[in-house]
């Protein structure tokens, strides 16, 4: 059994992810035509809902996420105010799928996507090291036997 | 032993269709023309020269078309500039689909489908027209298995199917673009005539609630008088046959449809019931099958409507291997449980109603129309009720070498049986307020081409962990937690 965190760096992607979110969401209602009370109020929700992810969902979140490995199966377990955990056998399996966007990249972070018949789960940022042993291992001679 | 199997000619026909409307309809339109007004209009020539070159194309895509049946692989070759050749081993084949409409009737063809796991949703993996006789040769070669039983459905229980599983929105889809066709074909306002007939008829009623009411019930009537029909014909004349791993499902009036497909490829059987069917206690069966057919749907129906006893006996006969021991898991029996259950429904209750007096108060003149939207929306949220207290008494959720789990499906409910090897995802949420509780919600995704999944709630969250762990040998996992 082999289980994977999320690194501290994951945790200031999303909170970057975060900030530009919440920028852009101002910048549109700025443009709004709608009067200015209105505005200022939609902002403060705004600025609200980003202080309450940065400073308290967002690091629970990735505490919260856990990776396991065993021998038939990769159980992956997040969620704060749901928490939900996926079950995947690795005979169900069909293929993993790495994403890199231009800001995880600057951090050295990748995204896992494990596909299945009509279903995916996601992994969210783990460092490119785990990421490439968590493929390797799921990928590993040993499974793929026992799966065929 | 090898066998070729040709195309048949109609299928140059399938492969001009596409340019139907808007290269055969003009011609003929432009042909009729010059006939009748000696009139030829410019594009005339062009319009020749395209269907000339499409008619040549498919020809010479029918020609190329071979089907060849070698040892235990069965390889179709098709295309003519890019040819394409498909090797796929007869185990693999998932199911294979004839379709006999009345044109293939005189003609002596049938439209076959081949399907496997592989491909699109939605869509049949290989599609072509053979000759009946060569079709009939090719089914016997891929599923050749010596018929053990028989058994035919009465119209009476293919009629219950269709009129418990019809709905007003389906047969909104299916009747408003042929109505729209037909209008257009004959250049005429086929809606605009419906629509008044439809206000005429209605207005004639005279009750309580205003005019509108009356012609949106009529409409809704019609639509789903439209969907039941199509139902009824196309499940009609329902015939199972099946031999030692073969099953085959025939139906259809104008338009016969064979299914044949082995009882090993089958990913999970599915015991439904619709809101009707709930009142009237009957129960449909039907099974999902790799890649199969090209409809909305990929199930096949296998018994279209029997009570429960009947059900669980056809069942157990044709799929004994699916059947199920073990510890049963069910919502916990707490009064604190069943009001979580009703939770929603109360909440929705109280929300119309609320909603329905702002309204009455704020539109004093639409009040008649208000109360039956209101009626409307109660009725809706009773039902809803009533299918979750059914989660409540008969959720289910049994894991051994198969699983077996029950639940409700929007106002219907639903038990699955699958190998377990077929399960593809077990996913357990939990909120909040069922982590004080000690409870969950365990959906359950079965890993086929339909993806067929069932969520059963409030669930014990030990119990339910124990037996997961058990059935997926992943206790160290839930021992570490």
């Amino acid at each position: 059994m082999k289980t994977y965190a999320l690194p501290k760096k994951t945790l200031w992607l999303w909170r970057i992810r975060a900030a530009l979110a919440a920028l852009l969401l101002i910048a549109i209602c700025f443009f709004l035509p709608i009067p200015f009370d209105i505005m200022a109020i939609l902002c403060c929700v705004i600025l609200f809902l980003f202080c309450g992810a940065y400073f308290w969902y967002l690091p629970k979140f990735i505490c919260s996420c856990r990776i396991t490995v065993l021998k038939d199966s990769i159980i992956i377990k997040r969620g704060v105010i749901i928490e939900n955990t996926h079950i995947l056998p690795f005979s169900r399996l069909i293929h993993t799928l790495t994403v890199q966007t231009p800001l995880s990249k600057l951090f050295s972070l990748n995204m896992v996507l494990l596909k299945a018949a009509r279903f995916r789960i996601f992994v969210p940022e783990l460092s490119s090291a785990d990421a490439q042993s968590l493929i390797s291992e799921i990928n590993s001679e040993e499974i793929y036997e026992k799966n065929l | 032993m090898k066998r070729i199997y040709k195309a048949h000619p109609l299928m140059i026909f399938s492969f001009i269709k596409p340019f139907l409307f808007v290269l055969i309809i003009p011609l003929i339109t432009a042909v009729l023309r010059y006939l009748t007004d000696r009139r030829l209009t410019n594009i005339l020539a062009l319009e020749i020269l395209c269907f000339s070159s499409v008619l040549l194309i498919g020809t010479a895509r029918f020609l190329a078309f071979r089907l060849i049946l070698e040892d235990d692989i069965l390889r179709i070759k098709s295309g003519v500039i890019f040819v394409r050749t498909s090797d796929i081993r007869i185990s693999r084949i998932s199911s294979l689909q004839t379709e006999r409409n009345p044109f293939d009737l005189i003609f002596c063809s049938v439209t076959c489908r081949i399907n496997t796991e592989a491909g699109s949703l939605k869509k049949s993996d290989f599609k072509f027209k053979l000759n009946h006789r060569d079709s009939d040769e090719l089914s016997e070669l891929l599923f050749s298995d010596k018929t053990v039983s028989r058994a035919r459905f009465s119209a009476i229980r293919v009629a219950i199917m269709a009129a418990a599983t019809s709905s007003a929105a389906t047969g909104m889809i299916v009747g408003v673009p042929v109505i729209n066709r037909i209008g257009k074909l004959l250049g005429i306002g086929l809606e605009r005539m419906l629509l008044d007939e439809i206000t005429n008829v209605s207005s004639k009623f005279q009750n309580y609630f205003p005019p509108i009411v009356n012609t949106v019930t009529l409409i809704v009537l019609l639509a789903y008088a439209i969907s039941f029909l199509y139902s009824f014909l196309k499940h009609i004349n329902f015939k199972l046959s099946f031999g030692e791993d073969r099953l085959t499902v025939r139906s259809g009036f104008f338009v016969r449809v064979k299914t044949a497909f082995m009882r090993s490829q089958v990913n999970n059987v599915k015991i439904e019931q619709t809101l009707i069917m709930r009142l009237i206690r009957r129960y449909s069966m039907k099974v999902s099958v790799g890649g199969f057919d090209d409809a909305k749907s990929v199930s096949q129906v296998v018994v279209p409507s029997a009570k429960r006893k009947a059900i669980l006996e056809e069942f157990a006969e044709y799929f004994p291997f699916l059947e199920t021991k073990g510890r049963s898991l069910h919502p916990d029996r707490r009064t604190a449980i069943k009001n979580r259950f009703l939770l929603w429904p109360a909440v929705y209750f109280l929300l119309t109603l609320a909603a329905s007096v702002y309204f009455c108060l704020r539109f004093p003149d639409f009040n008649r129309l208000i109360q039956f939207l209101t009626i409307v929306l109660l009725t809706v949220v009773l039902c809803y009720a009533f299918a979750c207290l059914y989660e409540y008494k008969y959720g289910s959720l049994k894991l051994n070498e198969n699983a077996f789990m029950q639940s409700n499906r929007f106002f219907g409910t639903r038990a699955l049986y699958c190998p377990l090897k077929n399960i593809g995802q077990v996913k357990i949420t939990r909120f909040p307020l069922d982590r004080t509780q000690g409870i969950n919600r365990v959906r359950i995704t079965v890993c086929s081409e339909n993806a067929d999944s069932i969520r059963v709630r409030f669930l014990n969250h030990r119990q339910t962990s124990e037996e997961i762990a058990k059935a997926f040998g992943i206790e160290e996992y839930f021992k570490c937690e």
